[in-house]
């Protein structure tokens, strides 16, 4: 049996025909030793491999999305109820061009490649019509309870309305006696 | 010298007007130091005397508090010129001398006051007289005189002033609704 196909030693026509017609389609590399031939890049660190260095920036880009939503600011809650993805510049660009505006351009961009039988601007004041009225219910501001504050009083004013709340005190309830004797209400029986 | 003497003619109408206008409110005011000696008999002396600057500060007050109650009171007492209060009340029955009181009631007789209500009652010989007196329409002025067995109060109103509202305004805006006392030894 040769061993052609093992080191090349020795001679095996049909295997040499078969190399020179898949010559072609064979690798430029030479094999470093003999035995299997093993290239360069299947003994590279894992790290150094082309799907790591693509998912690592993605996975960090995950993240930062994950933490930044997990903040429920104003604008975030904005987008996040409109269902569009926000970064800072888009806040920025809501705040320079107004939240319909930007929604109606998002509106734009997401509804490109879909039906094109409908009117396109039909479609997109439908959209914004709809993240308006989600706007308008996102902004809604809780308001804090109304507190009463007491009004700041000088010294001479406090002792003049209380003055003035004792007088008036005692003249309604005379005043009251008086009306309720006069119509009879307080007169005990028999007491004349 | 025609325009002179129109000029002089309508200022001395317009001063005449505002004295008697000034002359007849001051006459609803009631005076009431003959009650001085009581005092010093009475257990509890309740003295208010509200007008001129003190009222000013006190409608203030009403104003600065943001109350519908503080609102009913301060339209209540909007014309409100003055307001003088006296309660005394004894520790024993016929400790004055309700002569000293019958002065005060002389006072109404008056012209100008007009007698709203009149009650007299042997219990605790309870004697109770509202007067008012009115210009052209107008309230100026409300007396109120109640004297009984063990005490005496007196109320006097000046300027325009709803009695009823008045006598409603008790549990409103911290104004204590005093209930009427009915017992023997009642106030």
């Amino acid at each position: 049996m040769s061993d052609y196909l093992w080191d090349k030693s020795g001679s095996d026509p049909e295997t040499e025909l078969l190399e020179n017609l898949l010559s072609e389609f064979g690798s430029s590399r030479q094999s470093r030793g003999s035995g299997c031939p093993v290239t360069p890049e299947d003994k590279r660190p894992f790290w150094r491999n082309r799907v790591f260095f693509a998912a690592v920036p993605a996975f960090g880009v995950i993240l930062v999305a994950a933490f930044w939503f997990s903040f429920p600011t104003e604008s975030n809650e904005r987008i996040a109820s409109a269902g569009i993805g926000s970064t800072r510049g888009e806040d920025k660009e809501a705040v320079r061009l107004g939240e319909p505006e930007l929604v109606a351009r998002k509106a734009i961009k997401m509804n490109v490649g879909r039906s094109k039988k409908i009117d396109r601007k039909q479609r997109i004041i439908k959209k914004s019509s709809v993240r308006k009225n989600t706007f308008r219910s996102a902004r809604k501001k809780v308001t804090p309870p109304s507190t009463i504050v007491p009004p700041v009083l000088t010294s001479e004013e406090k002792e003049a309305y209380s003055q003035l709340i004792k007088a008036l005190s005692i003249t309604s309830s005379k005043l009251r006696m008086v009306k309720e004797k006069a119509s009879g209400i307080e007169v005990p029986k028999g007491s004349e | 010298m025609r325009k002179q003497i129109r000029k002089l003619t309508l200022t001395f109408v317009f001063v005449m007007t505002v004295l008697a206008v000034s002359v007849s409110a001051q006459n609803a005011r009631l005076d009431f130091d003959n009650l001085k000696p009581l005092e010093d008999r009475a257990v509890d002396v309740v003295e208010i005397n509200i007008d001129g600057n003190v009222l000013n500060l006190a409608k203030r007050v009403l104003l600065k508090v943001k109350d519908k109650d503080a609102k009913i009171v301060g339209e209540a007492i909007q014309g409100l010129e003055a307001i003088y209060v006296r309660v005394l009340r004894f520790e024993n029955e016929n400790e004055y001398n309700i002569g000293e009181v019958d002065t005060i009631r002389m006072q109404l007789q008056s012209p100008g006051w007009e007698k709203l209500a009149n009650v007299r009652s042997k219990k605790n010989n309870q004697k109770i007289d509202v007067y008012t007196m009115f210009e052209g329409d107008v309230m100026s002025g409300v007396a109120v005189v109640i004297s009984e067995s063990r005490s005496i109060a007196l109320v006097n109103i000046i300027g325009p002033i709803d009695i009823d509202l008045l006598a409603d305004l008790g549990g409103k805006l911290n104004i204590p609704r005093i209930e009427i006392e009915t017992s023997d030894d009642g106030n």
